[in-house]
């Protein structure tokens, strides 16, 4: 038998409903441009009829539902799109980190007009050949001096702004380490939340939200592998070292790199354990910065590879003008008698140590510009015979030859040597770019695949808020139905005939 | 697809920032000109650009030193075409005295006309250019500076020294033969060299060992000095004789400096169309091509302005505005 309020309760339940409908779809309303937000939506499901007991079956066999209730206030979110998302973000991270840093150092070995590197080198040879018509002119070996001192400067200064390139790395290294473990820990906190609050029974929709974001944030920054366990609980862990776990539930490990004695990078510490280091373990932003500031080979060029090349070419500068100029003889106008075994280049007793960053010129030729070894015979001022050699510029021609040689030890030849740097910089930087932007459009095309699922468009929410309405507005008027149809009972029946 | 607002907004944006970059590319290029902002954006015209620049830099090297060694045979020949001259008068006077009708006041002025001649040749021996001997080997420098040592001196028994060193001597053969190589020598080309003039003692040994113009000079002077009873006609022929050996190895030397001034002329010529070459080279690497540059512009631009009002279009209303 049904009971008398029973038509009045169905109808509560669904002005409750619709009430409650109302109220999501103005949160989803308010939040449709909150970055992160994901669309919720209120999942209903009819009542059952209650079957009650078998003594009082109703009048016909149909057995009328009790109205509707909420399941659950659930967001509309698709994990696989998320998982794309984040292995795309890291991906993506990792290349225009790289790109970024590789436009500093492509800024130092391109000029307007050409590199002050290509530029230097032809200046000091041009100095050297245009010394040959003039072996004796101190204003020539000014010259040749003072081309020879902006060289050597160029090569110091590049030196320096590409160490100062890798201390930025460094320092954002170091920024980043310590943002992975500020997220991590705000993870843990958050799952410990999410994990109480879900324990009643009901989704934790916004601190979720939040939760997604962090997780999108740390995909950038390192690349990770992550689940959720049957009962809950979110397990973080580093994608290129299977068992180091960032995030356990609600504890979060600390994640750390440390360094050996050459100042490389040794160890991957997370929770203590120490793992063996490499790059591409770790992937992401952390990756990039990594790959430019330690990486010396070829493959995958980062700032020390560029500096070495540096070297050689410094190197070998010093290396050949040297051995020529030593065969040479200086001009006695320098004050000293005309010698020979001079060095052009200041030149240590081990060769390897020239650097780009300390190549200079010899103190010889820095005090008189007539201890440049132009002759390749002795000087006298005065004499008989093949003494008097102050026009003999064949050992200046001989410095000036080494420009065409492209058989030199370890370079080639020096401008294509040049060449070659230079080019390595911009190859290396247009891969990089070209990677980049591809990557920029996966991530574009899966975000937009991510939004288009759990996105809030407006128009659908319009919809919604009318559809709620009528709902309201027709279980009103159900109550009211009721209402009058319970009020002929009540005040009506039976006053027949009084 | 499911199309959200957000969705919609964030396209809008990345197309847009797409266009800009392009348009921001191509004015680029029209303002400077340049292909290239970046070598990073077009790594291979890199590639061409370097070695069009090389080729020109090192052009250009080698061109100056092209024009400062025509510059130094310009001079040496004239100093050579001096002493064409001066050999020339010398023979014809000793061809007039080498007749019996001379009286011996004739021949003391001959002998006094080849004395002048003999100091002719000393200074156009030591003929400077600017400040460096044209003819002095390596002992270029010093011409009216401090320390001056003329490379050619002689002495009173017409004994020709160069440095010091006694040309007549035959002992001296080993040290000189040496020091005639010692010309200076530019590089005009790659693998090119050029003498840029003589060495004087080439120019007065016309015939090998011992003997050579200042000496014959002299020879002929102390002959014409000679008083009637001593002198002889023959010895005065001889001398002309030799003038003739003499003349003829200056001419030869003369023909030489020609013949290299003819291949700087001819290399010059060809350095002048290699830089055309190379500009062009250049240009086709680094320029940008103004019109193709402008077309883009405007199609570029117009896209741009197609995608600024559709996107206006679409991200204004939503159903609201058409509710009550």
């Amino acid at each position: 038998m049904r009971s008398t309020f029973f038509g009045l309760e169905v109808a509560r339940t669904g002005l409750n409903i619709s009430q409650k409908g109302l109220d999501v779809t103005g949160h989803n309303i308010a939040n449709v441009n909150t970055p992160g937000y994901t669309r919720q939506r209120l999942v209903k499901t009819a009542y059952e009829p209650f079957s009650g007991s078998r003594l009082f079956l109703p009048v016909d066999n149909a057995l009328v539902g009790a109205g509707v209730k909420v399941m659950i206030l659930d967001q509309i979110r698709s994990a696989f799109y998320d998982r794309q998302f984040r292995s795309e973000q890291t991906l993506y991270s990792e290349w225009s980190t790289r790109t970024t840093g590789l436009t500093y150092v492509e800024a130092l070995f391109e000029d307007f007009e050409e590199s002050a590197l290509t530029q230097g080198i032809n200046k000091l040879f041009q100095a050297f050949l245009t010394l040959t018509t003039e072996a004796n002119d101190k204003e020539q070996r000014t010259v040749v001096q003072q081309a020879a001192i902006s060289l050597t400067d160029s090569f110091n200064q590049i030196y320096k702004r590409l160490e100062e390139l890798k201390e930025n790395h460094n320092t954002a290294i170091e920024a980043v380490i310590t943002r992975i473990n500020t997220i991590t820990d705000n993870i843990a906190s958050l799952n410990k939340s999410i994990y109480a609050y879900e324990m009643n029974g009901f989704r934790a929709n916004d601190l979720r939200d939040k939760r997604n974001l962090l997780i999108d944030e740390l995909s950038g920054l390192v690349d990770i592998k992550y689940h959720e366990t049957e009962d809950n609980k979110l397990i973080i862990e580093l994608a290129g070292i299977p068992g180091a776990e960032l995030v356990n539930h609600v504890t979060a490990n600390n994640f750390n790199i440390t360094y050996g004695e050459n100042g490389l990078p040794e160890k991957i510490i997370v929770d203590g354990t120490a793992y063996d280091y490499s790059s591409d373990k770790l992937g992401g932003e952390l990756k990039g910065h990594l790959d430019l500031r330690d990486n010396a080979t070829s493959d995958t060029p980062g700032i020390p590879y560029f500096m070495e090349q540096l070297n050689i070419l410094a190197r070998a500068i010093v290396q050949e003008v040297n051995k020529i100029h030593r065969n040479g003889f200086t001009h006695p106008a320098s004050g000293e008698e005309s010698r020979t075994g001079v060095n052009f280049f200041h030149e240590p007793d081990e060769p390897a140590e020239v650097t780009a960053e300390n190549i200079r010129l010899s103190d010889d030729v820095l005090n008189s510009v007539f201890n440049i070894a132009a002759s390749s015979k002795k000087i006298n001022l005065v004499g008989d015979g093949d003494e008097l050699q102050q026009g003999n510029q064949e050992n200046a021609r001989a410095i000036y030859e080494l420009l065409n040689k492209s058989d030199l030890k370890n370079i080639g030849g020096f401008n294509s040597f040049m060449s070659g740097i230079i080019l390595d910089v911009a190859i290396t930087l247009e891969h990089s770019k070209t990677k980049s932007e591809n990557q920029k459009s996966n991530l574009l095309a899966v975000d937009n695949q991510r939004t288009s699922v759990s996105g809030v468009s407006l128009d659908e929410e319009m919809t919604n808020l009318i559809k709620y309405q009528h709902a309201y507005s027709g279980a009103s008027r159900v109550i009211t139905a009721m209402d009058e149809a319970l009020e002929v009972i009540i005040n009506r029946m039976g006053i027949v005939g009084r | 697809m499911r199309v959200t607002n957000s969705m919609l907004t964030s396209n809008f944006l990345n197309n847009l920032s797409n266009n800009l970059n392009k348009l921001d590319k191509l004015q680029y290029q029209l303002a400077t000109n340049r292909k290239f902002a970046h070598i990073s954006d077009d790594p291979i015209s890199v590639i061409y650009s370097q070695q069009a620049r090389y080729k020109l830099n090192r052009m250009n090297h080698y061109k100056k030193n092209v024009e400062t060694a025509q510059n130094w045979l310009a001079q040496a020949e004239e100093g050579v075409m001096d002493i064409n001259e001066l050999i020339k008068s010398a023979y014809e006077t000793a061809i007039d005295v080498a007749t019996d009708v001379e009286s011996d006041e004739d021949r003391r002025n001959a002998a006094k006309y080849i004395g002048q001649l003999k100091d002719q040749l000393l200074q156009s021996l030591n003929a400077t250019f600017g400040d460096k001997y044209v003819f002095g080997g390596y002992n270029t420098t010093g011409a009216g500076g401090a320390i001056n040592i003329p490379p050619f001196t002689a002495d009173s028994d017409g004994k020709l020294y160069y440095n010091g060193i006694d040309l007549s001597d035959t002992e001296n053969t080993e040290v000189i033969d040496k020091i005639i190589n010692e010309v200076l020598t530019f590089d005009v080309g790659i693998g090119s060299e050029v003498k840029a003039t003589l060495n004087g003692i080439e120019l007065v040994r016309y015939n090998g060992a011992g003997e050579n113009l200042y000496g014959l000079l002299n020879e002929l002077y102390v002959a014409m000095s000679k008083t009637e009873e001593t002198h002889s006609v023959d010895e005065i022929s001889t001398i002309a004789a030799k003038l003739q050996t003499a003349q003829s190895h200056v001419l030869a030397l003369a023909a030489e400096i020609g013949g290299r001034t003819n291949r700087l002329d001819i290399l010059s010529l060809r350095y002048d169309k290699d830089e055309v070459n190379y500009t062009q080279m250049k240009s086709n690497a680094e320029d940008a091509d103004q019109a193709e540059v402008i077309m883009n512009y405007k199609m570029a631009e117009s896209v741009y302005k197609a995608a600024l009002s559709t996107g206006a279009y679409i991200i204004m209303p939503t159903l609201m505005d058409f509710l009550r």
